[in-house]
């Protein structure tokens, strides 16, 4: 004789984070490039996330050294968090030299060229793409993701290593701003080309919802459940 | 003036003679004469109208009105019988009782609150007590009222161990005169976070505002544990660099 069929629990209910990338194109690896700082500012004060996580180093912010921090973070995302009810969160760290040359080795002056050609390319594209929403969304992204490719295949063992570190710290940082606060309506502004990386990575997490930046409205705000208080 | 009770829980009126308490049951005709019924089984109770005739022809009101009335939000029995038979001690019967009903009807003018989990005997002396002047409450409401009052007594000892580490963070940022966003900013927390836990922190320490919570704190000398400043943190006249203190952050991070 068999017992009553004993059901399998359902799963917890799960406070989603939802989460948007902007990308931003403010710097190409270390060197700062022209860009129009007051259309990410008027994304951040009409979209108004709850959290805004910023590549800046967390240890430069907390020092309030400026000279360490991204342009587009001093510009125009603080000042348009001090507008708005968002919370800034720091979540990069310090970087090395992210997709360097060979130095040395077989083809090494083909591959920096490589490289060298990839960044003109992709400057050349982020000045046609020069807005939030193009830089997010559409053909640049997956530019970007493909010059980013080609470009690590032929970074440095060392140039790959800083790439994959600053990726992990930023990701590892995120997860940590999404798990002390969950249910919050957060937006990333990372340099857009670590967007498909990021993203690959979070895509399969049950916690998080990654979504376009318009879903962040303060419209939205309202149907979300309230995020209970998680002690960190 | 009212008559005396006696041992029993009869009344002795004032020509020394003893009498039952005599209980006026207000509510359903059908409940009423169950509750009628199982109150005359009591020892020194008697069900009445709320004027009924003595042996002498007088009017000798009721000296208890137990109302039955299952809507404790609907105050309207409550009156109609406080001014139909005023002067008259009301307990009030019903089955769902919350601490802030409780309250509520306390202050209407009930003189008492029963509940359906009250035994015979507890009902009786529940409405001697009610006779008497006495607020009577059933165990169970008065047991909920006093966990209630527990968990809100300001006692600073016994409150500082309910506060988690985050909320104890949350009030002493607010007793550094942070507000809202600017302990957001130094929490890395949503706003509606920081507002969350300082909603827990004001029920748990029974105050309604910062200032309260801040006082309190400042009186038991938990601000002596100083939150690390720490980030750019926004200010009216733009994002400043707060004072650094490397040790002090050490517990914080």
């Amino acid at each position: 004789m068999t017992g009553p069929a004993h059901e399998a629990p359902e799963p917890l209910p799960v406070h989603r984070t939802r989460l948007a990338f902007v990308g931003t194109l403010g710097t190409l690896h270390a060197r700062a490039r022209g860009y129009d700082l007051a259309r990410l500012r008027s994304l951040v004060e009409r979209v108004e996330p709850d959290l805004l996580a910023v590549e800046a180093d967390r240890a430069s912010w907390e020092a309030a050294d400026t000279t360490s921090i991204p342009p587009e973070v001093l510009a125009s995302l603080a000042p348009a968090a001090r507008l708005t009810d968002t919370v800034i969160v720091p979540v990069g760290g310090p970087s090395g030299r992210e997709f360097a040359p060979p130095a040395t080795g077989g083809l090494a002056n083909a591959r920096a060229s490589v490289i060298r050609g990839a960044d003109g390319l992709l400057d050349v594209l982020a000045r046609a793409f020069d807005s939030p929403e193009g830089a997010s969304r559409g053909l640049y992204p997956h530019l970007c993701a493909l010059l980013c490719h080609i470009e690590y295949a032929a970074a440095s063992e060392a140039g790959r290593q800083a790439w994959r570190e600053t990726n992990d710290r930023i990701l590892a940082n995120l997860l940590q701003v999404i798990r002390s606060d969950p249910g919050r309506r957060v937006m990333a502004a990372v340099r857009c080309r670590r967007i498909h990386w990021l993203e690959a990575r979070l895509a399969v997490l049950p916690e998080v919802e990654l979504v376009p930046f318009e879903c962040l409205t303060q419209v939205d705000r309202r149907q979300l459940p309230t995020g209970r208080p998680v002690e960190a | 003036m009212r008559d005396e009770q006696g041992p029993s829980g009869s009344v002795e009126s004032r020509d020394g003679a003893s009498r039952p308490l005599r209980v006026c049951v207000d509510g359903p005709a059908l409940v009423a004469g169950a509750f009628r019924a199982l109150l005359d089984t009591l020892p020194g109770l008697a069900t009445a109208t709320p004027a009924t005739l003595d042996a002498s022809g007088r009017r000798t009101p009721a000296d208890v009105i137990l109302l039955l009335a299952t809507d404790t939000a609907d105050l309207r029995p409550l009156q109609r019988v406080r001014s139909g038979y005023p002067g008259i001690p009301i307990v009030w019967t019903a089955s769902n009782w919350t601490a802030a009903a409780v309250q509520i009807v306390l202050q209407a003018g009930a003189a008492g609150c029963l509940s359906d989990a009250t035994s015979v005997e507890e009902f009786g002396a529940a409405l001697r007590q009610a006779a008497r002047g006495e607020v009577a409450l059933s165990t169970d409401i008065a047991r909920d009222l006093i966990d209630r009052l527990a968990r809100h007594s300001p006692e600073p000892s016994a409150s500082a161990a309910h506060l988690s580490p985050r909320e104890r963070e949350v009030l002493l940022l607010v007793c550094e005169g942070m507000s809202n966003k600017e302990i957001a900013q130094r929490l890395y927390l949503s706003l509606r976070t920081v507002e969350n836990h300082l909603a827990t922190v004001y029920a748990k320490l029974g105050v309604s505002s910062r200032t309260e919570a801040a006082v309190l704190a400042v009186r038991v000398g938990w601000t002596s544990e100083r939150a690390a400043p720490r980030g750019l943190e926004p200010a009216r006249d733009g994002y400043r660099r707060p004072d650094v203190d490397r040790n002090a952050m050490s517990h914080v991070r």
